[in-house]
């Protein structure tokens, strides 16, 4: 479970974000909303102890993640960034393999059961032919279900997912989110999106953020026009047959 | 996307470790090729039946020139590629290298300016020499420091520093005109005036360096994923880059006080090995300690044969085939 108190992060010296306070429950599916500089990646990157705590405090599993070390949080939370830049130049097997010496000492190796992890995670995103490609050489579908694979290597309990859908088409979001969502009955997932249909199918708790601030937070019947209208400033229809917003 | 069908993939992996196995195998070969030539060749030429005679020219030559200078050759050539392949490695440029972002240039400063002052002190050399990169790494560090480090700005700062250093080294040059050729041998690389203990002075920090590089092969794989990843699967990224710093700044200034400013290796090596041995450090760490020995003594052979009876400082031959395999790399590769 995460439990923001009153809590500011900053990056650098600057407060991006302050005054938070909301609850993340074990398991499920969280969207954070808001427009672009409200603070989204920000409270992502907060909770993997990226971004630094100014204020309050910020706990997982009852505990302020200042207190964590850099190895006790990477055996609980995994955190796939927006910006994949540095897996190009990896194959499949290496960046999996990488994901597993996460909670290894200097000279210790992988076991058979990493091994047995690797292939079954593999298998079960139905990317084991994929082994000795480059990352490079992939399609965006592909390549997502190899970072998803990447983050589940770490058996976490918490997955943060930065905009995971960006630069692919409709097809290939629809397989990522519908892959994400079978997830959330085993871990808490924290996800960033823009699209407020995705975000209104695919979260059972839905976090809005604005101007550094939490501006609403609950169910996704809280997304409401009046409150698009005071996030975003637009004008949107939401069509309640399909529950889906028209802008 | 079609899934590749499994015998091609089956395939494609045998052929992956095919080829680099004949490319491990051809580093070693070039190893033990370079090192006889090294040993052979050169403006005397060796009688080989007179080699274990004791008190013949040949067996001194061969025992207290050749010798050393092949086992110092590769020793700095490995500890310079080392260096610039750990460079490359977290500051994620390729450009990155003990020459380029300082190290040597601070290295140097204090090398030169401990030649004038004190010039007795040739055990402490590596220690000066150490001392001064280390410094100059801590500048370049601090100077590149807002907010966490960015490797690109590290490596503009270094480039700064670096100019800062040389221009201080060649005042010190025009301040002491007596000195000036030795001086300039220094400043270009030579491995002419090697003797048996300057082995002495590259190997400890070569077995430090190579073992904490081996050590750490696996973060450094995790670090090439980039920052917040590396912090994610448990990598301290500050303390271990700051680590490595160390280490590299380490191996290069062992390097300088051994043959001087050497160019070229540090960058070239890693780069060429990094294209052709694959992602895993472990194995990239082996073999640009390898490649850069071999091609270091290469090199040497070649200044020393090329216009016999009279020898090159290697520093130029290395820059010359490094400068033309480089551009060759860059227009192929990139």
């Amino acid at each position: 479970m995460i439990i923001l108190k009153d809590t500011a992060i900053r990056v650098g010296k600057k407060t991006i974000l302050s005054g938070l306070n909301c609850t993340i429950h074990d398991k499920g599916l969280t969207t954070i909303l808001g427009p672009n500089g409200s603070g989204k990646s920000t409270l992502i990157k907060a909770i993997s102890k990226i971004n630094t705590i100014s204020q309050g405090e910020l706990l997982i599993n009852g505990k302020d993640v200042r207190s964590y070390s850099v190895k006790e949080l990477a055996e609980i939370v995994a955190y796939l960034p927006q910006n994949t830049k540095g897996f190009k130049q990896t194959t499949v097997g290496e960046l999996l393999t990488c994901a597993k010496y996460q909670n290894k000492g200097l000279f210790d190796q992988l076991t058979q059961k990493d091994l047995r992890d690797i292939e079954e995670l593999l298998t079960q995103f139905n990317i084991s032919h994929l082994k000795n490609r480059y990352i490079s050489s992939l399609s965006g579908g592909e390549k997502q279900r190899v970072y998803l694979s990447f983050a589940l290597c770490q058996n976490p309990q918490i997955l943060l997912l930065d905009e995971p859908t960006t630069y692919l088409d409709i097809a290939y979001q629809k397989e990522l989110l519908d892959m994400v969502w079978s997830l959330k009955k085993d871990m808490a997932i924290v996800m960033v999106l823009h699209d407020i249909n995705q975000a209104i199918h695919y979260s059972d708790h839905i976090i809005v953020l604005k101007e550094g601030t939490l501006f609403k937070e609950g169910l996704p019947s809280i997304i409401t026009e009046d409150l698009l209208q005071q996030v975003y400033h637009i004008e949107a229809k939401y069509l309640q047959d399909e529950n889906i917003f028209v802008f | 996307m079609q899934p590749m069908p499994m015998h091609l993939t089956i395939s494609m992996k045998n052929c992956m470790n095919q080829n680099k196995r004949l490319i491990k195998t051809t580093i070693i070969i070039f190893v033990f090729i370079a090192s006889i030539l090294g040993l052979l060749l050169g403006t005397i030429q060796l009688n080989l039946h007179n080699l274990f005679t004791q008190g013949s020219m040949d067996n001194l030559i061969f025992f207290q020139v050749r010798l050393p200078r092949v086992i110092v050759g590769l020793l700095v050539g490995a500890a310079l590629s080392l260096s610039g392949t750990i460079l490359q490695a977290i500051m994620r440029n390729s450009l990155a290298s003990p020459n380029i972002i300082g190290v040597n240039a601070g290295a140097g400063l204090f090398v030169t300016f401990s030649t004038i002052f004190y010039p007795g002190l040739f055990f402490l050399k590596p220690l000066i020499a150490f001392i001064g990169a280390f410094l100059t790494t801590l500048l370049i560090y601090k100077a590149s420091y807002v907010h966490g480090i960015r490797p690109l700005r590290m490596v503009l700062a270094g480039v700064a520093v670096s100019a800062l250093a040389n221009s201080l080294i060649s005042l010190s040059y025009i301040l002491n005109p007596d000195n000036m050729k030795s001086m300039l041998s220094f400043s270009i690389g030579s491995l002419s005036l090697i003797e048996n203990r300057d082995i002495l002075l590259i190997l400890p920090s070569l077995i430090i360096g190579g073992t904490v590089c081996i050590i750490t092969a696996k973060k450094m794989n995790i670090m090439m994923l980039g920052d917040d990843i590396a912090l994610n699967l448990g990598v301290r990224v500050e303390s271990f880059r700051l680590l490595m710093i160390i280490i590299s700044s380490l191996l290069a200034s062992s390097a300088v006080a051994v043959v001087g400013l050497l160019g070229f290796i540090g960058l070239i090596v890693p780069h060429i090995v990094k294209l052709i041995i694959g992602n895993d450090y472990k194995d990239i760490y082996i073999y640009s300690m390898l490649f850069g020995g071999a091609f270091l003594v290469f090199s040497d052979t070649v200044s020393r044969v090329i216009i016999a009876p009279y020898e090159l400082p290697v520093g130029i031959v290395t820059t010359m085939i490094g400068a033309i395999f480089f551009i060759f790399l860059v227009r192929r590769k990139v």
